[in-house]
């Protein structure tokens, strides 16, 4: 890029979307480097491509689109991840069940205002009253909690259970690797796939998604 | 000259931030205030709705010798719901309380028995008169939605003694939650970390507990496996502090798991602590309300004591039942709401005030007591009930750094405006941050190109107030 701005033909956006994606900038992997750690390592000069985490919704879209259970329709009336209450006025109760009206992704959720989604709305989703053009990235025990303990992923690690046995048979070591393979899209490490056959033996297959489905690797890119 | 360290970056006020230092990966590890603090931590007991100041802590004489006439000089006065009514003097007696002789009402005995404790400011002014706003301004410095609460930046600022239970802690009415809910303990553009979690006596932690159908053992086995898998993927990328954290996160969840429900059962409470503040009766509308209100109060007491740096209990919530049924907002039955408000946060209310007073909590824990706004002197035109006003209100204060047995500033003869001494709602949050040694000035969290402030651009420590 010249020190000097130009306007590229007619402010063409796709033009700068193509300069952006085929810039050797762009294109960096995000392994780390001791050395421009030491200098910058909030990644400011973009000196590799910074780790993220996923945003709310894509959590969810992902947790269901590796437990095979999304309903990608797209469009379409949006559906309703609380209980609606009316009486006086209305109240807002997080569900606890869901079912295929549920399984679409979190883009078509109605947004309630000053109601957070009971399990992915602590991972920094912006209030309906508020326009956020750029999202923190927070930690917090309550986003632990949530995606730990709730049912919605309790049931979802059994659907992922389910697809894994369905997909890779009955023995341990090939339902690790589609694990693996779907959920972080690599082969698991010796060490890992030993452990990982350790815990389904002990456990049982749904332990095991449940663990995948809150790893970091899963909830961050790359 | 723009940028962050520049010459436009700098406080309005053109004091230095002054900004706590949070060891990475450690957002609630304990820090140093910016001057030695009178009080280590807060409890705020939220009474939602708006309520009176005219039936409560505000005596005035005037009121009820003009009882009957309309407001002078205020001929076809209409408020926030519409046109009002005579001046209407309180249905209930004031009487003299404690050495001080401080003039309370029959409404809150119990609290009134502790005037000689209480520090009590007759001059707050608000600036919006509806309810939403009006939360959001006295929990959050705003009348918008969207910023910080007092207990984020408190806790932003100082961290917590206990680092197996909340930081802060928000504990809604059992009958539900005030009318901006979440705004009221949100971190706004803080650090989430800084948020208020939310849960009561009636209603615990959401997913506190493993899923229903895992066993203990299964639980500990797997979130081990998880934590390996953590550690392992952390060694591949040193130096990234989020995934630290949030192995920091799952580590910290585990001990709430462990922390929360035991400060959380009541039932070790010895019987003459329950009956203090009235959570073993029942029966009635009123025993069973004031009850549940209780449970919540001994609750908040438990976790002032085991170090928790912000409490924020409610006694009211969002229109349950009706307008004015389930908080403080009377506009037109006032007499029979108010029957059952009072009994319900007098009593557990003092009780707690008693029961830390009794275990030397009192003296390093500041007590805010408060409203969003205040009620007319007069009734609403057809109704019998107070209209919102936001120009003159009450609120108290006790315990650290607080001159106990105080009246603070005074409103008119009616008790409609405050005009002696008066106390904005930025004030009130200046002072309440300088007793726990923070310069609201210079504490201070850069967002969209501006040093953002608890006090936005306004607000003075009420000196008057301090012991």
């Amino acid at each position: 890029m010249t020190s000097t701005p130009t306007v590229p033909a007619g402010w063409s956006i796709k033009h700068l979307h193509r300069l952006i994606l085929t810039s050797a900038t762009w294109r960096q992997s995000s392994a780390p480097r001791p050395e421009a750690l030491a200098v910058d390592a909030g990644c400011r000069w973009l000196w590799r491509f910074p780790p993220r985490r996923l945003e709310a919704e894509a959590i969810r879209d992902s947790v269901l689109a590796v437990s095979g259970t999304i309903d990608p329709t797209p469009g379409g009336p949006g559906f309703f991840l609380h209980r609606v209450e009316r009486e006086n006025v209305y109240h807002y109760h997080p569900l606890e069940d869901f079912g295929p009206a549920e399984a679409r992704r979190m883009v078509y959720a109605v947004k309630i205002r000053l109601e957070p989604d009971g399990i992915f709305g602590a991972f920094d989703c912006p209030d309906g009253s508020l326009a956020i053009p750029r999202r923190n990235v927070s930690t917090t025990p309550l986003q632990a909690l949530n995606l730990f303990n709730s049912r919605f992923m309790a049931d979802q690690a059994v659907h992922l259970a389910a697809r894994l046995a369905r997909e890779a048979g009955p023995t341990a070591d090939a339902q690790v690797r589609r694990a693996w393979q779907l959920a972080i899209h690599r082969a698991p490490e010796p060490a890992e796939a030993r452990e990982a056959a350790a815990l389904v033996a002990a456990e049982g297959l749904p332990a095991l998604a449940r663990a995948l489905l809150n790893a970091n690797e899963f909830l961050f890119i790359p | 000259m723009l940028g962050r360290q520049g010459l436009l970056a700098a406080s309005v006020s053109g004091k230095e931030p002054l900004r706590p230092v949070i060891p990475p990966g450690q957002p609630y590890a304990p820090r140093a205030p910016h001057f030695p603090p009178r009080a280590k931590n807060v409890l705020v007991i939220f009474c939602s709705g708006a309520c009176s100041q005219l039936d409560t802590f505000d005596y005035k004489p005037e009121l009820i010798r003009h009882h009957g006439k309309p407001l002078p000089g205020a001929e076809g006065l209409i408020t926030f719901q519409g046109e009002q009514g005579a001046l209407t003097r309180s249905p209930w007696e004031f009487r003299p309380r404690g050495q001080s002789g401080k003039m309370i009402s029959d409404l809150v005995p119990h609290l009134g028995a502790l005037a000689d404790d209480l520090c009590f400011i007759h001059s707050m002014q608000g600036k919006t008169n509806t309810h939403g706003p009006g939360e959001n301004f006295m929990s959050t410095g705003f009348t918008r939605d969207g910023f910080p609460s007092l207990g984020a930046w408190v806790t932003y600022a100082l961290g917590t003694e206990d680092q197996s239970l909340p930081a802060y802690v928000a504990l809604p009415d059992p009958r539900g939650k005030p009318q901006n809910s979440v705004n009221n303990w949100a971190p706004g553009f803080l650090p989430a970390a800084f948020q208020g979690t939310e849960f009561n006596a009636t209603n615990p932690l959401r997913h506190l507990t493993p899923p229903p159908g895992i066993s203990a053992r299964t639980d500990v086995a797997t979130r081990d496996f998880l934590q390996g898998l953590n550690a392992r993927h952390a060694e591949r990328f040193p130096g990234d502090t989020e995934l630290a954290a949030r192995i920091a996160s799952y580590e910290l969840a585990a001990r709430m798991q462990l922390a929360v429900p035991g400060v959380a059962d009541l039932s070790t409470e010895p019987p003459h602590i329950i009956k203090l503040y009235g959570a073993d009766e029942g029966g009635s509308k009123v025993k069973d309300l004031r009850a549940a209100y209780a449970r919540n109060c001994i609750l908040a007491r438990r976790l002032i004591e085991q170090g928790v740096r912000f409490v924020q209990l409610f006694n009211g919530a969002y229109q349950t039942g009706g307008e004015g049924v389930s908080n403080w907002d009377g506009h037109k039955d006032l007499f029979n709401q108010y029957s059952v408000h009072g009994p319900v946060m007098d009593q557990p209310t003092a009780a707690l005030l008693l029961d830390l007073k009794q275990r030397g909590l009192l003296r390093d824990t500041l007590v805010v007591w408060c409203t969003e706004f205040g009620r007319m002197p007069t009734f609403q035109k057809g109704a019998q009930g107070r209209d919102h006003n936001p120009d003159g209100f009450t609120c108290w204060l006790a315990g650290a750094g607080v001159k106990a047995g105080l009246s603070y500033g005074a409103t008119d003869d009616f008790g409609h405006r405050a005009v002696e001494d008066i106390v904005t709602v930025h004030d009130f949050h200046a002072t309440l941050l300088h007793l726990l040694g923070l310069d609201h000035e210079r504490l201070t969290y850069y967002h969209n190109g501006l040093e953002r402030r608890l006090t936005d651009v306004e607000g003075h420590v009420v000196t008057g107030v301090l012991a």
